[in-house]
């Protein structure tokens, strides 16, 4: 049987980074192809490039056996292949009738809303969705949200391959298990399916193929019937991650821990953006001076937990206590004054002003002011600034560039090194060494380190398993709506932990 | 004539030129553009329509003319604050009082002179109805074509592709393109139709209603028919209900005046204000989105 589409040798880059390496990849008709790996696998940059969205620096497509010359989102639609997005693509403002009628050129200039009411109603009626036509979509949930994008895909009768990019990720768990049914519907039919997925029990559930990406590359192939389990695929997926042993370790004595602020949470829940329980019924206590690593993959709470440990969030149960004092309710002000400080996933929207210079972000917060004349004199800030051995470390760039023309990586550097000169007690850094060069995320860990040794309890948040293993204490892991451990560095295995990052919540039999 | 039917006339001519633009810019606001810049745009409509008019005697031409003087204005607006990204509020007052140093320029020729000829068309047999014969059917060709304007509106906004593209421009312009259409084009298109109805608008004021032209004659006709568009709820089958009552305002302050009747011409003038702010009071609690989410940013 020939296959309805095949990909040789597909490569991608951006500038230096290879995000996609020589992958062959192929559907038939009438099979789900799950494709796993960690976030930044190269999941859904050889999607969009299959779907036409990316053109690959290298490498063939091929339909029904042909080589496409030419290949863009706007053929692959005409060759049969439809994607569901992450982000829904949908006005909310518009009827479900409206926006399908928008998606599907071949309807004409007018709308015939019998007939299009009716087609909805029957695919609808078919594959059991839920939909209204002639409902506002501002007013339904995620879940059904994701339902219009499927029928958009369903209603156009040159659809054979159906591209679901984490379609799970915003469903509730019980909207789960119809979901995969629903997919097994589509099979049924004949439909190729491929499914990005980081959740191996949905794999398991339902994948024909399990395709496996570890950075950019296709590293194993799973075909359903071959002898393998759960831990073949999590090994496949996180690989051995490297323990760095040239960074030392500070030892116990070293450390003092009489300032460092010791942070408890006591069955806290955090909702998420869309009012849906992310994180429910946390229990955790946060010893003063320890590194608490915060795994699992990105999305699953991360975010939301830092945000309500730092105040700017509201936990919708529970409460927390630094110090012995309820901070619960406590405005962001007193958690400062207690000595919390936090470095966001993304400093360029939640940590600086662009328009203000380095030194100007710094003097906000992190040096003491100077005044002269009442005036602020910026000459002994900025001395004071230099004075602070971290902007080197760091390799802050000068003092007088604006913050707004800064790379990531640079702003990065500037926020983590003015947390770190703020006298911090307890410092929540997320993903701090993300986009950053290697040289960089030394200096970063060297000085979470001295940190540490000066007294700091430091929550750090990463997806990078080689880095919690370095650098944590304990580890508390993120997954499936709820939090798991902590458990201590020295007892555990990677795989163990990389499995509850990849258990999903679901528990789909 | 009963004095019922004067004032319905009356209100009925006071609010054509309002219906134009008001329709225009409501198009315009549903891709994402507020135009105050129609105010211009009639201004040159009103002054271009009225020499093409009194130079040639044909209705026609001059309401092509003003078509194209309001679309000029409408395609500056455009160009500024979609391809520059301009502020669209300052943008359009700029251009407001652009048009009007052109205009008092350009007509400074035309100050004083009467057209002589007037343009109504009583339509046979309907005009003849009682009340509603006076007041609808013995007007002119252009506010009968303003009666089918709105529904003609709201046809192509709801049941047309091109419709619901450039709505869908005004609130996610992203899944447009998403979809292979260009969001910029459609807003192009928008704003210069908003542009060339408020000229057509215009040439109604000048060549019709006042049959002369003066300065700055359009006196914020524009600015409130843009304002109106809130009234309407941004449905372009509400524009009858904002631009009749502006009009009947407009009516009865000229009534109010000849019979002495002790209301001040200004408590009057100010109604329509007042439903406006009214409306927005009350859009803003609502829960269901009526204002074009592109919108919501600038304003």
């Amino acid at each position: 049987m020939e296959p309805i589409l095949r990909a040789q040798g597909l490569t991608k880059r951006f500038g230096t980074l290879w995000a996609n390496k020589e992958i062959d990849i192929e559907i038939f008709a009438g099979e789900i192809h799950a494709i796993a790996g960690e976030n930044g696998a190269g999941k859904s940059t050889l999607m969009k490039m299959l779907y036409g969205v990316y053109r690959p620096t290298s490498g063939t497509i091929m339909v029904d056996g042909t080589v496409m010359e030419r290949w863009d989102a706007a053929l692959a639609r005409e060759k049969g292949i439809g994607m569901v997005f992450q982000d829904l693509r949908l006005v909310p403002a518009f009827t479900v009738l409206e926006n399908v009628f928008l998606s599907l050129r071949q309807a004409g200039w007018k709308i015939d809303r019998q007939q299009l009411r009716q087609q909805i109603l029957k695919r609808a009626a078919e594959y059991r969705l839920s939909v209204d036509p002639d409902v506002e979509v501002w007013k339904l949930d995620l879940g059904q949200r994701q339902h219009v994008e499927i029928l958009k895909i369903l209603l156009d009768d040159q659809t054979r391959i159906m591209i679901f990019d984490e379609p799970t990720s915003v469903l509730a768990p019980h909207e789960i298990a119809s979901f995969l049914d629903m997919l097994s519907a589509f099979r049924q039919k004949g439909y190729g399916i491929f499914l990005i997925t980081h959740k191996i029990n949905e794999i398991l559930a339902v994948a024909d193929r399990i395709t496996v990406l570890r950075q950019g590359e296709k590293v194993r192939e799973f075909v359903k019937g071959e002898d393998f389990g759960e831990m073949d695929i999590v090994k496949a997926m996180i690989g051995e991650a490297e323990v760095r042993f040239d960074l030392e370790r500070p030892l116990p004595e070293a450390c003092s821990r009489s300032g460092a602020l010791g942070v408890e949470l006591r069955g806290v829940s955090v909702k998420d953006d869309h009012d849906r329980v992310i994180l429910r019924d946390v229990n955790v206590t946060i010893e003063p001076g320890e590194i608490l690593g915060i795994a699992g993959i990105s999305g699953n709470g991360q975010k939301e937990l830092a945000e309500v440990l730092y105040g700017a969030r509201r936990s919708c149960g529970g409460s927390l206590f630094a110090g012995g004092e309820d901070i619960t309710n406590a405005s962001i002000a007193r958690r400062i004054q207690l000595g919390m400080r936090v470095v966001t996933e993304d400093p360029v929207r939640d940590n600086v002003i662009p328009t203000f210079s380095i030194l100007e972000n710094m003097a906000l917060v992190g040096l003491e002011m100077q005044c002269r004349r009442g005036d602020v004199d910026w000459n002994a800030m900025e001395e004071q600034l230099a004075g602070h051995r971290e902007i080197e470390d760091l390799g802050v760039p000068a003092p007088e560039r604006i913050a707004g023309t800064l790379s990531g990586g640079n702003l990065q550097r500037m926020a983590f090194a003015r947390a770190v000169i703020s006298h911090p007690r307890f410092l929540i850094a997320s993903y701090p060494s993300r986009g950053l060069d290697v040289a960089t995320v030394n200096a970063v860990h060297q000085t979470l380190f001295r940190l540490k040794r000066m007294g700091v309890t430091i929550v750090l948040i990463s997806e990078d398993l080689s880095e919690l293993f370095s650098m944590a204490d304990r580890l508390l892991v993120l997954a499936g709506h709820t939090a798991s451990g902590p458990y201590p560095v020295e007892t555990c295995e990677q795989n163990e932990i990389g499995k509850i990052m990849l258990q999903g919540d679901t528990g789909y039999e | 004539m009963s004095e019922l039917t004067t004032i319905l006339i009356c209100m009925i001519s006071a609010g054509t030129p309002i219906i134009y633009a008001l329709t225009g810019d409501l198009i315009g606001q549903r891709a994402g553009i507020i135009s105050l810049s129609v105010e211009g745009s009639m201004l040159c409509g009103a002054c271009v329509g009225f020499m093409l008019a009194s130079s040639t005697g044909s209705l026609l031409l001059a309401v092509l003319g003003a078509a194209a003087a309001g679309g000029a204005i409408g395609s500056m607006q455009a160009f500024l604050s979609i391809s520059r990204k301009s502020n669209m509020m300052t943008t359009g007052f700029i251009l407001i009082f652009f048009a009007q140093g052109l205009t008092t320029f350009f007509g400074r020729g035309q100050l004083g002179t009467s057209l002589g000829k007037s343009f109504s068309l009583a339509i046979p047999g309907l005009s003849k109805l009682p009340i509603l014969g006076p007041v609808l059917f013995s007007q002119d060709i252009l506010t009968y074509f303003s009666y089918l304007l709105p529904v003609a509106a709201w046809w192509a906004l709801t049941r047309t592709r091109l419709g619901l593209l450039i709505c869908s421009v005004g609130e996610r312009p992203e899944v447009t393109e998403a979809y292979g259409y260009h969001p910029k084009r459609l807003q192009y298109g928008a704003v210069i139709l908003a542009g060339v109805l408020a000229g057509i608008g215009g040439a109604h004021m000048s060549v019709i209603y006042a049959m002369s032209w003066a300065n700055n004659m359009i006196n914020g006709r524009g600015i409130i028919a843009s304002s109106l568009v809130i009234l309407c709820s941004w449905k372009p089958q509400r524009a009858y209900m904002a631009a009749y009552l502006f009009g009947l305002a407009q009516a009865l302050q000229i009534f109010f005046q000849i019979h002495e009747v002790p209301v001040s011409m200004y408590v009057t003038l100010m109604m329509p204000y007042l439903f406006t702010l009214i409306a927005l009071a009350v859009i803003s609690t609502s829960k269901k989105p009526s204002m074009p989410e592109k919108l919501k940013i600038v304003t």
